[in-house]
């Protein structure tokens, strides 16, 4: 468990971000699920409940997720269901359960960057956009491979497009952690494959991408896109699975995926 | 830090500490069906409803719920006690403990689904552990419960 020795509820992001840069101690607590696991030390808490960041909003040609939105609105929403099918249910079924993600928050399964993370896996393949609040909008990738520390995530952008798009995992158990999990998604013909839980954060797998985007997607170019994805990408072991597993069943969940994209949805 | 909330739809005040969680200081107040389980988010004994909705309120920070309402079973006896009826038919309670945080999690699925199937009864419950049973018999009694049999 964590401990707090102050603690403040801001009105607006510049006051929450004028309070978060007072310290490296100073942290932003969204729903605190992960937070709860640790021992962190928080000089001062800042939560961003009053800044009226719980929303899914259609905006013209883009999906604007509020970054406090709980992980079950978004597996709920009509409006993701709309364009993405059941691609965001199935990307957070598999989470704890219901209590858990009306607290756990979109915004910190995408700030912290978590290897484990699902719903990272299943943005990063749709190429969302992250909105912070010192560093701006920037594509999840780049914000992914950077360096963004002490900033607040405000919001995540995602097209208003009907997209193909299939998230596949495999865990010992209903609600347990993914051993690994892969996202699969067709946009304007292009494919994207992404793979989480690597142990490591989500990565996208884009020479085979750039493969099945540019050939026939018969069943042998299908395979070979799944192999090549499994090579591409580096896997690792810890005490839930060996890099062997996850490199082997990682390349079954691709194959499944594109199958679906690319045959059935 | 001063906190305002309801609980049942009463008012209560109450002096915590920054890092205070909700599941203790709602046993402070005497609202002794909020048990602690796992202590990590994964068992649901801790079931609350926040505005009517279903959260685990040992992960809770009790200054979050500042001018919110929460439910415990206490507060919502009537519908536990019709849901009750049937999970004791079925022997579906046995030790007891998981009882308050299922039942509480249940009447807020008969609120949120329609019609569910059995799938969908046991995704909405997978947040709720139980030892004693293996869940058939309470997946009976809710199925009658919610009129589904």
């Amino acid at each position: 468990m964590y401990s707090i020795e102050n603690y403040n509820r801001p009105e607006t992001l510049m006051q929450a971000y004028k309070i978060l840069s007072e310290s490296r101690s100073n942290s932003i607590i969204a729903g605190g699920t992960f937070l709860k696991l640790g021992r962190r030390s928080i000089k001062t808490a800042v939560d961003l409940s009053n800044l009226k960041l719980s929303y899914i909003e259609k905006k013209g040609e883009f999906i604007e997720i509020g970054a406090m939105t709980s992980l079950r609105e978004i597996e709920t929403s009509v409006v993701l269901k709309q364009y993405y099918g059941n691609f965001f249910s199935d990307a957070l079924c598999h989470i704890v359960g219901v209590q858990f993600k009306n607290s756990a928050t979109a915004g910190a399964g995408v700030y912290s960057r978590y290897g484990f993370s699902d719903i990272l896996t299943a943005l990063y393949c749709i190429n969302a956009k992250v909105v912070l609040y010192r560093t701006g909008e920037m594509n999840i990738q780049d914000f992914l491979a950077g360096a963004v520390r002490g900033d607040i995530l405000e919001k995540i952008i995602i097209p208003a497009k009907k997209i193909r798009a299939s998230y596949k995992s495999i865990r010992y158990s209903y609600c347990d952690f993914a051993v690994v999990n892969v996202a699969v998604c067709q946009t304007d013909g292009v494919f994207s494959i992404t793979v989480g839980a690597r142990p490591r954060r989500a990565a996208k797998a884009q020479i085979a991408s750039d493969f099945i985007t540019g050939n026939e997607k018969t069943m042998d170019n299908i395979n070979k896109t799944a192999f090549m994805a499994a090579e591409e990408l580096s896997f690792g072991s810890n005490n839930k699975a060996s890099a062997e597993y996850r490199k082997t069943t990682a390349q079954v969940l691709i194959r499944r995926a594109i199958q679906e994209v690319a045959i059935c949805r | 830090m001063q906190v305002k909330f309801t609980v049942n739809k009463k008012d209560c005040f109450c002096d915590v500490k920054p890092d205070e969680l909700l599941s203790d200081t709602l046993r402070r107040l005497g609202f002794l069906s909020v048990k602690t389980g796992c202590d990590t988010g994964s068992c649901g004994i801790c079931t609350v409803w926040l505005e009517e909705k279903p959260v685990l309120s040992c992960e809770m920070l009790t200054l979050k719920v500042q001018g919110k309402n929460i439910t415990t079973i206490e507060g919502a006896q009537e519908e536990a006690n019709i849901l009750a009826q049937f999970l004791n038919a079925e022997g579906s309670i046995q030790c007891g403990y998981c009882s308050p945080g299922f039942l509480m999690t249940v009447i807020a699925m008969k609120r949120e689904l329609k019609n569910p199937s059995e799938d969908d009864i046991n995704r909405y419950l997978s947040g709720n552990l139980c030892r004693c049973t293996g869940y058939q018999s309470q997946l009976r009694g809710i199925k009658k419960y919610l009129e589904l049999e």
